[in-house]
């Protein structure tokens, strides 16, 4: 979709570069003609694939009802829209805001979250045991 | 059933109604100053001007409807006809008659 | 991917994340995000953004889980230099530092004093009391735990994070009635949290496994779980799971045999009931299909969730033949 739009884009605007170019030009030689039908076709057609190309090359709207949208972030994971920090981080716009609660996985769960409350040593524990585990998944 | 109860029940996304406004204004905006290029160039004058922008954002208005809502436009916003199909029509105004005179000082005097 | 993101880290972390989120420590570590000119220039050819320091508390932790100990100690003393020795949170990012080099519980008790010394100097240190609270856990002092953390909700009754806790801690002692009260808490601050009405029907159903009243709430707050998110497998599971108890109790017990407490909702109608499990079994189905064909607009769930679910509908599938 990307590439179509900036595609678009770009004939769009050498079309309305080119058609507005030469009624410039014709006005300049014949300063009371109307313009003739070829320069306006061509600029119609141009708003009209400049237009197409500006739409499809916008950002996705997202859903707006509750469970649509959650729904999604639940079916597709977290996402950003393609910012990144300094540190190479992407900043994630959609993301589960209830996380930090650390409900998901249940009663007595390994959900992160809670972090007031982080068990550091708890942590610690489950890391050298994987370590020694051989560090598998 | 009154409205409130109705977002207790059904909750809609701030951030995403938010979100969709902010792109459906970018892309008005954009496109009323190419229509406004246009109608410069065509040497309309008064009326047919601004009938040709109301054209231009139908225009938009139908592509936004078929490409980017998939035809469910409630899915994306509150008031489809007052977000979607009427959203920002007069915000872009200004950016229209702006390069409509613009272009036309520039091609035609 | 995002899974090992440090500014916004996945809401599970591995102990392989958490490998992968320390292995970065070499690189933020390696350019200092302050400034080392003096005061007026400093502030022009500062590289920090609102997002460094949470990269770097971020950083931090994942260091500490995975042992690399010096990483943290330098990440530490930056927190320090730009905060202060006297910040809320940077007490407790230290105190945290301290409990993970802590070598036995008695020098975890020494920090736990350490931590009322600074409550006594400033007891609205939100952050060093839950500190304290964690490593009482840590102890395995639950009864002390829960009356410090009792203390912390009776002067900010607005912790949704501190009531979450405490339901968890209710649960892991078996208080099923105190756990639900916590949660229910949560959903009034957050009446959309799906994960919080999941869990509060887990409680629900733990509570009384084979109680009409119980299990009915608990299908109501499964039910409300999947109205707030179409996708939520946990909610579906369990309400698949519910009404299949549910099913057998109810056509057992007449429907008309009414009870005059005020308190107690009314037992949801068999047919209703049916429609639910029907419903989940059909969303569990897509769920698993759109998973195991590798669709990519599907690919966000747990693999080991999906297995669950499908072992699930597995054994409903025998019991019905």
């Amino acid at each position: 979709m990307a590439i179509l739009g900036t595609t678009l884009n770009a004939i769009g605007l050498i079309f309305l570069t080119h058609a507005v170019y030469s009624a410039h030009e014709h006005t300049a030689a014949f300063a009371h003609a109307p313009l003739p039908l070829d320069i306006s076709i061509e600029l119609l057609v141009s708003i009209l694939v400049l237009s197409a190309g500006v739409v499809i090359s916008s950002p996705q709207l997202k859903p707006i009802q509750w469970a649509k949208w959650s729904g999604k972030m639940q079916r597709e994971g977290r996402k950003g829209d393609g910012r990144w920090t300094k540190e190479g981080e992407e900043i994630v716009t959609e993301n589960d805001p209830y996380a930090f609660l650390g409900l998901d996985a249940g009663v007595g769960g390994k959900a992160e979250g809670r972090r007031g409350f982080w068990d550091v040593r708890a942590k610690r524990k489950e890391y050298t045991e994987w370590v020694k585990s051989g560090g598998k998944n | 059933m009154n409205e409130e109860r109705e977002l207790a029940i059904n909750p809609v996304v701030g951030s995403s109604i938010q979100h969709n406004n902010q792109v459906v204004s970018n892309i008005r905006n954009l496109t009323a100053s190419l229509f406004g290029v246009a109608a410069g160039t065509l040497g309309l004058e008064s009326y047919p001007g601004f009938i040709f922008y109301l054209v231009g954002t139908l225009f938009v208005s139908v592509l936004l409807f078929v490409t980017r809502t998939g035809g469910k436009p409630s899915e994306y916003f509150h008031k489809p006809l007052g977000d979607l199909w009427l959203g920002e029509v007069f915000g872009g105004l200004s950016g229209f008659v702006l390069t409509w005179t613009l272009f036309y000082g520039l091609v035609r005097a | 991917m995002a899974t090992s993101n440090l500014l916004s880290p996945p809401a599970q972390i591995t102990p392989n994340t958490a490998l992968k989120l320390s292995q970065k420590a070499p690189i933020i570590l390696s350019s200092s995000p302050t400034s080392s000119l003096p005061w007026p220039l400093s502030l022009l050819f500062s590289r920090e953004t609102p997002e460094t320091w949470t990269i770097h508390e971020n950083l931090l932790l994942a260091a500490l889980r995975t042992g690399d100990d010096a990483s943290a100690r330098q990440v530490l003393d930056r927190l320090t230099s730009r905060f202060g020795e006297s910040n809320e949170r940077i007490i407790a990012l230290r105190g945290i530092y301290e409990e993970a080099l802590a070598k036995d519980d008695k020098e975890l008790t020494k920090i736990l004093d350490g931590y009322g010394k600074v409550l006594e100097s400033d007891p609205t240190n939100i952050a060093v009391r839950k500190r304290g609270i964690a490593v009482m856990k840590s102890l395995g002092k639950t009864a002390e735990a829960i009356a410090s953390l009792r203390v912390l909700l009776d002067n900010s009754p607005t912790d949704v994070e501190g009531w979450a806790e405490m339901s968890d801690m209710y649960a892991s002692i078996g208080s099923w009635g105190q756990a639900i009260y916590c949660l229910e808490e949560v959903l009034l601050m957050m009446p959309n949290a799906w994960s919080a009405h999941a869990q509060i029907a887990t409680l629900h159903y733990l509570s009384a496994p084979a109680s009409v009243p119980s299990l009915s709430m608990s299908l109501r707050h499964f039910a409300r779980s999947v109205e707030l998110n179409e996708s939520y497998l946990r909610g579906y599971y369990g309400l698949k799971l519910v009404s299949k108890k549910l099913l057998p109790l109810l056509s057992e017990t007449p429907s008309n045999s009414k009870r005059n407490d005020e308190d107690d909702v009314p037992p949801p109608k068999l047919q209703t009931v049916k429609k639910l499990e029907e419903l989940a079994t059909g969303k569990l189905a897509e769920i698993i299909r759109e998973y195991k064909s590798g669709n990519k607009k599907w690919a966000a769930f747990d693999e080991a969730e999906v297995i669950a679910a499908r072992e699930l509908l597995d054994r409903d599938d025998k019991t019905e033949r």
